[in-house]
């Protein structure tokens, strides 16, 4: 996974960038056309690199500080794996401060920073090619209905991606912890909180904008 | 946490989400200082994020923070709207339903709405920390 190493940046973990790297490059694999005299590599590595750098959160750093903190994250969620693997439970923060010789502070700053970044979506499209890493788990797309107002917040959950929403409802529905999901999709529990936290977010500012969009027709 | 040592943290904050970090910081600095894991830490910041953006972008919210014996407990008010209190103490939420009572619900060990002493609606939020 050379070209996605190459293309990392602050605050991107590596599984991250593999993770879609690899999804860049199975879709190259999959639209190369051998009837064209050019090599795989010279027709994949431009795509990939496209779909490396087109999703790629991007820590929103304002000093040196603060880039100091975002570039320690990536030992940090390594040491925040390693320890819940070691307890069997979730580590404090200064079981990770402990664990990178660092203070609580310090950890608290990385973690914030790394919040300000946005995470990659897990279902990079909108066409259902099985590519989605997701796919593995094997589910069903059950719905996951809002009840508060059914007919606004619908609309703004339909539009999360597919397995946005599969996360939710693992989370809320059945109940599992985000380690226990991140463990099912294959990805770091600190990017399952991420997600649900953005998809939350998301699907609170849609409604926001379809309650203003509905008090305008009624004025 | 020594008996005498002050237990509980206040915070008035602008409600805008650009101060929602601040908050997040204040929570977790307590939380370090009890122990609490940092999944657990995650889930509070997360049901009193949810509550801060049905308080609305403009005006300010207070929260507070409190040392338990065996947890946390946060306060986030005023609620924005009555009916928000009512959907929290409403029925369960059914089966594929996704409500802020069920996130709360997922997300924290206890839950309440309290009428504070200036008449005001807040939301009460209980975690607990797990042994270590």
């Amino acid at each position: 996974m050379g070209v996605s190493t190459s293309t990392g940046s602050a605050g991107t973990s590596t599984g991250d960038l593999e993770q879609v790297g690899a999804i860049g490059l199975i879709k190259a694999i999959d639209r190369f056309d051998l009837s064209r005299d050019v090599a795989l590599t010279s027709y994949a590595t431009p795509k990939h690199r496209r779909r490396d750098q087109a999703p790629l959160p991007r820590p929103r750093l304002h000093d040196p500080g603060t880039a100091v903190v975002a570039g320690a994250l990536d030992p940090q969620r390594g040491a925040i794996e390693r320890l819940t693997n070691k307890a069997g439970r979730s580590p404090t923060l200064s079981d990770v401060a402990d664990e990178l010789h660092t203070t609580p502070e310090h950890v608290l700053e990385a973690l914030e920073s790394d919040s300000a970044s946005a995470p990659i979506s897990l279902s990079p499209g909108t066409q259902r090619d099985g590519l989605d890493p997701l796919d593995t788990i094997g589910n069903e797309d059950h719905g996951f209905d809002l009840s508060e107002d059914r007919a606004s917040l619908e609309p703004a959950l339909n539009r999360l991606p597919r397995r946005e929403r599969e996360i939710l409802r693992m989370r809320f529905e059945g109940g599992l912890t985000q380690s226990q999901i991140a463990d099912q999709i294959g990805v770091s529990q600190m990017h399952v909180s991420r997600l649900i936290r953005k998809s939350l977010v998301r699907i609170r500012a849609d409604l926001g904008q379809a309650q203003g969009q509905s008090r305008s027709r009624s004025a | 946490m020594p008996a005498e040592a002050p237990t509980r943290i206040t915070l008035e904050t602008p409600a805008d989400r650009a101060f929602h970090p601040v908050v997040r910081l204040v929570l977790g600095g307590v939380a370090d200082r009890l122990n609490l894991g940092f999944e657990e830490l995650d889930d509070l910041q997360l049901a009193v994020e949810r509550l801060l953006a049905e308080a609305g972008a403009q005006g300010t919210v207070k929260i507070s923070v409190e040392v338990l014996d065996q947890g946390i407990r946060a306060r986030v008010g005023p609620l924005k709207e009555r009916t928000i209190a009512d959907a929290l103490q409403g029925p369960e939420a059914a089966p594929g339903e996704l409500t802020l009572r069920r996130i709360l619900e997922t997300v924290v060990d206890s839950f309440g709405v309290e009428e504070a002493t200036d008449g005001e609606l807040v939301v009460r939020l209980d975690k607990a920390v797990r042994g270590t």
